[in-house]
């Protein structure tokens, strides 16, 4: 026991005096939260949007200012004006073929022109509407680049645009839009909305305890061995079992102290909803925390060298952490991937915390969630304990 | 003299490689047991089984008269301590951390303090380990083998890639344990290590140990004959030369005599010096040592 | 300098973790990123938007079949709100619609909540149109969209090469600042401080090694990215691989600066993380600027990758690009990189000697 104690101690303490250690476990996962945010959670919101578009207005003074309309509409939706969401750039009709190659230059995400006879078809239009007679609409020409995301994008905007332009005539006409109510929900939420910062937080403390449990567990592991420290220690009367605990336990306070530091930091700081005081949640963390301390017990002692495991570790972080649904979620994949995202731990930790944690459904079912980590877990602890036994001939 | 540890006929054998070939070693209490050997001769192996770190094979082993089965017993490694080549400890802890924490694998155990004393490591007691230099750091390797005060200590290679002043130190260490009483296992491949600190000494090669006894008599039995080197003001006759008895060579610019009683041959010297009126000028003696004697033994060189 | 070249490569070649940072990781990378921002594609970029719809009242369903078809976009019919639901759980519609006479109610899937702004838009689109077809709007004007580029590319195919810059970057990067670091901390720099050895040439040899590994590695990416998600690009070879080799120098000179930074190798390797998941996030290979938020855009436009990504849509004809454009972007690319390996290189050793 006095033994577990120190080595309890010691390791923690050699940790936290550690700048290596802190920047993993601290740091990393604070900054990983900050960039997400900011790259995603803003994403596409009102003040975000901003497609560059072209107008041509090829209608020219006909007396009827349909086409004046149109561009006011436009230009009422671009900046400066508020909930602008086009950067408005006019050209006259002479520079059509400059502005096409601007759209396919990706100087600009759309071309929209209002072609010559455009006034007087609409004028026709209205007159024939107003008479109950049959009409074709007037049309606007909008270039665009189907395959490139922003161009697309803003030729559905502009679509968007044309019923609601549709409507205002038929106002104006006296024509009854029916009322409709427009509500949205999200699928398997449970509090309300959840929001980017809400969706990444759970990833975060699975992300967390994963780093520590590779990188403050596998290469502190080949450290011991390759200076020769496990056999020191096995020349003293001291049992193995409390040098295993004793630096498990180390890892595991290691890995609480960042639950609750990452935790508090997501819901005060980032204003993350999650729900911070479920009990089940921190359950399920400690569970993970076993997991990947398992993992980093093999990893340790399959690979030798303390650098080659921190520099491999980091690197193959990131496809394991996009492979468990974390950042983005996880569709369409074809088998062959979607093999690892049902052989990947984070997956189905990141599952069962957003669940736990109240904000969404598990993708799994909660007994994988538990069973699948689990194998890792004797899997691991597994092979570590077999490796090491076979080491002492 | 009471026997501390008792080996006998001690095999081991990975595969199809016998490592040990049934080796024979006897500790008494209170001496410097040197053992000594080539890199792959066993010298390893058979330490580490002693430490407890491998299952010995074949063989009996008698720890302070209880015979070890397999693995050695926590009772019985209550009473060693252990210096592994090299070690290096946790990083960002500190000297009295270490020793706090091998205190705490023992029942009774002495205080950090005591041990700093003991090793004179006071001013680094506060450092952390990775700030050490080689010879602290090994004072430490040593200083947490003595934490359980052992009766006996096992010390593998434990001045190697130190300067000269740090193993003069670590010497001195080692020595002070022996006037406390302490049993001392010494692997090394150091000869003049061997010669400055052990009482007796074993050598062992590919896997047998092929002699046992004081380095003055392994010296004196397989060293080979001492060598005087000394060069005369005036070049002497030949006639003059061979009215010493004992046998001269010319070497380069030197005379050489070879012999097996220097201090009789000095005298020898100095007489037929007197007697010639001839100055002898640079003397030097070449005394044999253990590389000698192994040399001697296995026809190859100890660090070969 | 030849037999330095010689050295190195056999350094190279047998070093596992060199093999699998310039060989396995930018594949691994570009399957893993690619599916699973193809997978997000629908969403994300709006262009294979799949709309789950449920009509709850048969007067409904003329009109809404009717507006549907006007949008362009793809509806899948269900019987139930339970089909519904299924379908988006699986993430075969990436939006559902429950229609009632009163109500519609847009259901996204869970873990797309945070893509809703997106598909808000979608929402304004698809509602409007609806409404305009139950209230019998009629359609005074319309649009006629215009491909200004021909030929048959698909949403993956401008995704991958992004997602190929990130993964020849992060390789470069990282391959370079481990072995600059690692040599640093090993003290093996130090030793060849003391000889008249000069640290551009020295970092060259290392540098050229890891050029070639990763030009080799980047084709294959390139070809089996055509396989795996037939992307059809029309690629022109030479720009290619003068553009490829390009980004590898800079992005190898990136590494060696980073290598600069400190003795210590998990500094280095802290630094290089923080700078592949800005560099992965923040560029627009995953997002198009036009739905970035300003700073973001900021960010993305000071991030070589961005430029990278840009010019390697161009070599493999995906992207139009002036002719000068590409030619001063492929200089800076490599004049900087050179530069940065040099004289990065020469600081190094000098810092050594101090």
């Amino acid at each position: 026991m006095k033994a577990f104690w120190k080595f309890f101690k010691l390791h923690l303490l050699s940790d936290l005096r550690n700048r290596r250690s802190i920047f993993w476990v601290v740091i990393f996962p604070i900054l990983l939260l900050v960039l997400l945010i900011l790259a995603f959670s803003n994403l596409g919101t009102n003040g975000a949007l901003n497609f560059r578009i072209i107008l041509i207005n090829e209608s020219g003074a006909s007396g009827l200012n349909f086409s004046d309309r149109i561009v006011d509409i436009v230009k009422s939706m671009s900046y400066p004006n508020k909930n602008a969401v086009f950067t408005l750039t006019e050209m006259n009709p002479d520079q059509k073929d400059s502005a096409i190659e601007k759209v396919l230059y990706a100087d600009a995400d759309i071309l929209v022109v209002i072609p010559k006879d455009f006034d007087a078809s609409i004028a026709r239009s209205v007159l024939l509407s107003k008479l109950g007679m049959n009409f074709s609409p007037a049309t606007l020409d909008v270039f665009y680049v189907p395959n490139r995301a922003s161009s697309s994008l803003a030729q559905e905007m502009i679509g968007g645009l044309t019923g609601k332009i549709n409507a205002f005539f038929a106002g104006t006409l006296g024509q009854k839009i029916s009322s409709v109510v427009i509500k949205d929900e999200i699928l398997g939420e449970i509090m309300g909305s959840p929001s980017y910062t809400d969706f990444v937080t759970p990833g975060i403390l699975v992300i967390a305890p994963f780093t520590t449990g590779l990188l403050l567990v596998a290469p502190k592991l080949s450290f011991l061995r390759a200076n020769r420290v496990m056999r020191r220690y096995a020349s003293t009367p001291m049992n193995p079992v409390s040098f295993f605990f004793g630096f498990t336990f180390s890892r595991t306070a290691i890995m609480v102290i960042q639950y609750i530091g990452l935790a508090f930091f997501a819901v005060f700081v980032m204003r993350s909803r999650i729900d911070i005081f479920s009990l089940t949640a921190f359950f399920y963390y400690l569970f993970s925390c076993a997991v990947y301390t398992a993992i980093g017990f093999a990893v340790g002692v399959a690979v030798s060298s303390a650098v080659a495991v921190s520099a491999l570790s980091s690197v193959v972080n990131l496809p394991l952490e996009f492979l468990a649904g974390i950042y983005f979620p996880l569709f369409n994949l074809p088998w062959y991937i979607k093999i690892f995202v049902y052989a990947n731990p984070l997956w189905y930790a990141t599952n069962a915390m957003r669940e736990l944690l109240r904000v969404s459904q598990s993708q799994s079912p909660m007994w994988m969630n538990i069973l699948i980590p689990g194998l890792w877990l004797m899997i691991s602890m597994g092979f570590a304990l077999t490796k090491r036994a076979a080491e002492r001939k | 003299m009471e026997k501390i540890v008792e080996v006998k006929g001690l095999r081991k054998r990975y595969g199809h490689f016998e490592a040990l070939k049934g080796i024979d070693i006897v500790l008494y209490r209170g001496e410097i047991f040197g053992f000594l050997g080539p890199n792959g001769a066993g010298k390893t192996t058979t330490v580490e089984i002693l430490e407890g770190l491998r299952k010995p094979g074949e063989g009996e082993i008698t720890f302070f008269n209880e015979k070890i089965h397999n693995a050695i017993p926590p009772h019985v490694k209550e009473k060693i301590g252990v210096v592994l080549q090299e070690t290096r400890f946790l990083d960002h802890l500190k000297v009295r951390e270490i020793l706090e924490l091998f205190a705490s694998f023992f029942k009774q155990a002495k205080s950090p303090e005591e041990i700093i004393e003991m090793v004179q490591m006071e001013e680094k007691a506060d450092d952390y380990t990775e700030n050490l230099s080689g010879g602290q750091r090994q004072r430490l390797a040593i200083a947490t083998a003595l934490v359980n005060d052992p009766e006996i200590i096992f010390l593998d290679e434990p001045t190697v890639g130190l300067d000269p002043q740090s193993r003069e130190s670590v010497w001195k260490l080692i020595r002070m344990l022996k006037n406390n009483g302490k049993t001392i296992f010494l692997t090394t491949h150091y000869m003049e290590e061997a010669q400055a600190l052990c009482d007796r000494i074993s050598i062992i090669d590919r896997g047998k140990i092929i002699v046992s006894d004081t380095p003055k008599n392994l010296v004196k039995n397989y060293g080979g004959k001492s060598e005087i080197d000394f060069r005369c003001n005036s070049i002497p006759l030949k006639s003059t030369i061979d009215d010493l008895k004992s046998n001269v060579n010319v070497v380069d610019d030197h005379f050489r005599i070879e012999t097996d009683d220097i201090t009789k041959t000095l005298e020898e010297l100095v007489e037929w010096s007197k007697k010639f009126n001839i100055t002898i000028t640079d003397i030097s003696l070449v005394e044999p040592t253990l590389e000698d004697v192994f040399l001697s033994l296995t026809g190859r060189g100890l660090r070969d | 300098m030849k037999n330095l070249f010689g050295k190195a490569f056999k350094m190279f070649i047998r070093d596992r973790q060199a093999i699998l940072m310039f060989f396995i990781l930018p594949i691994l990378f570009m399957l893993i990123l690619g599916f699973v921002i193809e997978g997000l594609s629908g969403s994300a970029t709006g262009v294979n938007v799949k709309i789950a719809a449920f009509i709850s009242s048969s007067s409904l369903e003329n009109a809404i079949t009717k507006a549907s078809s006007g949008t362009g976009l793809e509806f899948i019919f269900t019987k139930s709100v339970d089909d519904l639901n299924e379908l988006l759980d699986d993430g075969k519609a990436q939006m559902g619609i429950i229609f009632k006479n009163d109500d519609f109610t847009f259901v996204y899937n869970q873990s797309f909540g945070q893509y809703n702004n997106y598909l808000k838009i979608l929402q304004d689109v698809i509602s409007s149109s609806v409404v305009n077809a139950l209230s019998n709007v009629k359609p005074y004007i319309q649009i006629r969209s215009l491909s200004v580029k021909s030929g048959n590319l698909t949403v993956i195919g401008f995704i991958v090469p992004g997602v190929i810059s990130i993964a020849i970057t992060i390789a470069g990067i990282f391959g370079m600042a481990i072995i600059a670091g690692n040599y640093r901390q090993n003290m093996v720099l130090k030793r060849l401080a003391v000889t008249p050895l000069n640290g551009g040439s020295f970092f060259f040899s290392l540098a050229i090694v890891r050029f070639i590994a990763s030009l080799i590695s980047a084709s294959l990416t390139v070809v089996l990215s055509e396989i795996v998600f037939s992307t059809s690009y029309d690629i022109n070879w030479f720009s290619f691989l003068i553009f490829i080799s390009s980004g590898i120098i800079l992005s190898l000179g990136i590494g060696v600066i980073l290598a600069l930074l400190s003795r210590d190798l998990w500094t280095i390797l802290n630094i290089s993380t923080i700078l592949s998941i800005t560099m992965m996030l923040f560029s627009d290979v995953f997002f198009p600027y036009s739905i970035m938020p300003f700073y973001m855009r900021v960010i993305s436009k000071m991030l070589p990758i961005s430029y990278f990504s840009e010019g390697l849509r161009y070599t493999l004809g995906i992207e139009a690009m002036h002719y000068q454009d590409f030619a001063i972007l492929t200089a800076v690319f490599i004049i900087s990189g050179i530069a940065m390996i040099f004289f990065g290189g020469i600081k190094i050793l000098k810092l050594e000697r101090k």
